[in-house]
């Protein structure tokens, strides 16, 4: 790679700084001296100090580094960009402090679109310059994490709301947590049987991933909305005890048929599936909710549990609540799984299965060392949409008052503060963003190496 | 069957919009669901209004996704635009990983309330499914195919438009069905952001404990969304025949 000769312009790098400059055409900072006033814009030109000026050289440089036809570029680039995110915190920090001091407790400043804009052109010169150089990208990253640790941004709206509700912050991030995890693993519990058996049965097929697919369209708020009802009547008039019955009789039952001699008959069969489902959908709720207050340690919700008389609504099964956010999430997080582990487990060759039966495996073993490690890798990207999908969705459960990040949300739209909303919303994004990387990463490692 | 399903398009929309109309029968159901609701029905607007700005609102980012995100996924893979395909397909592949409710409140600060911003938000998600449905299917179009076309002495514009868009059909409106979904659920959660739609007595049912209200919007909006998700399968049966 040493002909500099022929390399053409890095178009996507002089796009960045192209836009890393014409982010001068928009306010930088805005400032509110109350939340009742509407505030003022802060243009460049009304900024203080020199290091907004030396930001926009450096991004007036970034973009012609890409029409600089030398293999240098790549070098400096990354160098412009890291220096570019420094002084545009240092600006940010300065003016802050100085727009800040002797403001009163209320005033705020917070970055409007210039600043915003500005972000959007790190990422697209990053991109444009990490085509050149293989750090870019991470030293990028560690730039932007540095002047967020050396507190740059401490003084800013979103960094003293967060500051007002730090105490809560933590309890609704475990919550939100809690709720999308416990979705997932109640999905991945009913999910995965399901799929396996629409591998064996195709008449299955056709019924179960239709009907994922069906539960999926439905828009989520629209799905809250329509299981609050029947849960609020649920938890009001049954009982614990009752519950634990049917689950117990259905599961006796499926069994008992599943050992009659008449059970390979095709009548039998729709029966014994109406029957786990009849099951499954009652303690799919159940479940669920058990998981939830494990994870967040509520011992007082578990505790209900093993008191038959109690009515569910004393367990947290209600219609407002962790329950109706926990069964949506369960439904939306079906899909993924039960369409992943479909396609993975039909994407087993039937070679490998005849190979595996030829030396001698019983039905257990084929499925165990021969198909489950085929269909890992696909069932793993159900797992991971799955997840991501749920925690995306979490923030709507704040709406029905089942908690988590959306509560920050919620309550900035009330109070007509933006800054808060970020609070809430920015981890969300951030945090899915680490949840997708992590399970790739971990895919990468438990995929075998003869698939790679 | 494809003919009766194409018949069956038609009656299904004229029905639900029938029942969306029937202001009478949805105070008659929910006040017999929810005997304890004082106010079992949404009064400030008919159900027919509310379903016309949802529609409206969910509409206009749809439409703008489909002349901004087709044509921008025709360039990416031009050789005009091509330099900027590996940034177009990462931004697409990385955003849509981004929770479209989040991102929704992340645009506020940037964009404000009111229905133009949550208009524009909308477009700006909708955008992923699409150009990235749309990118998959251009980018899969097989090499053979292209030879050939040039073979026969097509130009490039008769490439594009005989062999390129027909070839990438199945993967490009599977984009656009996912995005018009998308749009219709999120269209939902506007009303946090100052529009109307069918959020409206949803968000105000789950604020004043109505559960009737809620239903009222929410049966709507499940409705709506089932009939596009059909009608987009339908579409897609039909422009693409060789498929099944």
């Amino acid at each position: 790679m040493t002909e500099t000769r022929g390399l053409k312009l890095n178009a996507i790098t002089v796009l960045g700084g192209a836009i890393g400059v014409l982010s001068a055409s928009l306010p930088w900072l805005l400032f509110r001296p109350n939340r009742l006033v509407q505030g003022d814009a802060l243009a460049v030109w009304q900024l203080s100090g020199p290091w907004h000026w030396l930001a926009l050289v450096a991004w007036a440089l970034i973009g012609l580094s890409g029409l600089w036809r030398s293999s240098l570029r790549g070098y400096v680039g990354t160098a412009l960009l890291v220096g570019a995110i420094a002084a545009i915190a240092l600006t940010i920090s300065s003016n802050a402090a100085l727009l800040l001091s002797g403001a009163g407790e209320f005033a705020r400043v917070s970055v409007s679109g210039g600043v915003w804009l500005m972000l959007l052109a790190i990422y697209i010169a990053a991109f444009g310059v990490g085509t050149e150089m293989k750090f870019a990208a991470p030293m990028v990253l560690l730039a932007l994490l540095a002047t967020f640790v050396l507190g740059a941004y401490s003084r800013l709206g979103p960094a003293v709301e967060y500051a007002a509700v730090s105490d809560t912050f933590f309890t609704e991030l475990l919550r939100h947590f809690a709720l999308s995890i416990a979705a997932v693993i109640v999905a991945v519990v009913i999910g995965v049987p399901l799929a396996l058996l629409a591998v064996r049965n195709s008449r299955l097929e056709g019924l179960v991933l239709g009907g994922a697919g069906l539960l999926q369209t439905i828009p989520s708020l629209a799905l809250f909305g329509v299981l609050l009802a029947p849960l609020a009547w649920v938890g009001r008039s049954v009982s614990v005890g009752a519950v634990l019955a049917i689950i117990v009789i259905g599961a006796l039952l499926s069994f008992a048929i599943s050992r009659l001699p008449v059970s390979g008959l095709s009548g039998v069969l729709p029966v014994r599936f109406a029957l786990v489902g009849v099951t499954a959908l009652v303690a799919l709720p159940m479940l669920a909710v058990l998981i939830y207050n494990a994870l967040i340690g509520n011992l007082g919700g578990l505790a209900a549990f093993v008191q038959p008389a109690a009515l569910l609504s004393s367990a947290g099964i209600r219609g407002i609540g962790a329950a109706p956010a926990l069964v949506a999430l369960t439904i939306y997080a079906l899909l993924p799984i039960v369409v992943n582990t479909f396609v993975g487990m039909k994407s087993v060759p039937e070679g490998v299965i005849d190979a595996a039966k030829g030396m001698g495996m019983n039905q257990r073993q084929v499925f165990l060392r021969a198909e489950l490690p085929i269909a890992i890798p696909a069932m793993l990207t159900g797992l991971r949409g799955a997840t991501v999908l749920s925690f995306g969705l979490t923030t709507v459960a704040a709406l029905i008052g089942g908690g988590g990040l959306g509560f920050f949300i919620l309550r900035g739209v009330d109070a007509n503060a933006p800054d808060l909303i970020l609070v809430g919303a920015a981890p969300i994004v951030i945090l899915a963003l680490v949840i997708d990387a992590l399970l790739r990463a971990l895919s990468a490692v438990v995929t075998p190496k003869g698939l790679r | 069957m494809t003919l009766a399903r194409a018949a069956l398009l038609p009656v299904l929309w004229v029905a639900a919009f029938a029942l969306f109309a029937w202001q009478d029968g949805w105070r008659l159901a929910l006040t017999a669901l929810f005997p304890n609701s004082r106010n079992p029905v949404f009064e400030r607007a008919t159900l027919l209004e509310l379903v016309g700005q949802h529609l409206a609102i969910a509409g206009l980012a749809s439409v703008l996704v489909l002349i901004v995100g087709l044509p921008l996924a025709v360039w990416a893979t031009r050789p005009s635009g091509r330099p900027f395909l590996p940034l177009i397909a990462n931004t697409v592949s990385i955003g849509q990983t981004f929770p479209p409710t989040a991102v929704l409140f992340l645009m506020l600060p940037i964009l404000g309330f009111g229905a133009q911003a949550a208009v524009l938000a909308l477009f700006l998600y909708g955008l992923l499914p699409t150009v990235s449905g749309a990118l998959q299917g251009l980018e899969t179009v097989p090499a053979d195919a292209l030879e050939a076309g040039i073979g026969s002495g097509m130009s490039e514009r008769q490439r594009l438009l005989r062999l390129e868009l027909p070839l990438a059909l199945p993967s490009l409106l599977a984009g656009v069905r996912t995005t018009l979904i998308l749009v219709m659920a999120t269209t939902t959660i506007a009303p946090l952001v100052g529009t109307g739609g069918l959020g409206v007595p949803i968000i105000g049912g789950l604020g004043n404990d109505n559960l009737a209200q809620v239903l009222q919007g929410a049966l709507p909006v499940a409705m709506l969304a089932l009939l596009t998700d059909y009608s987009m399968r339908t579409l897609e049966r039909r422009l693409t025949p060789w498929r099944s």
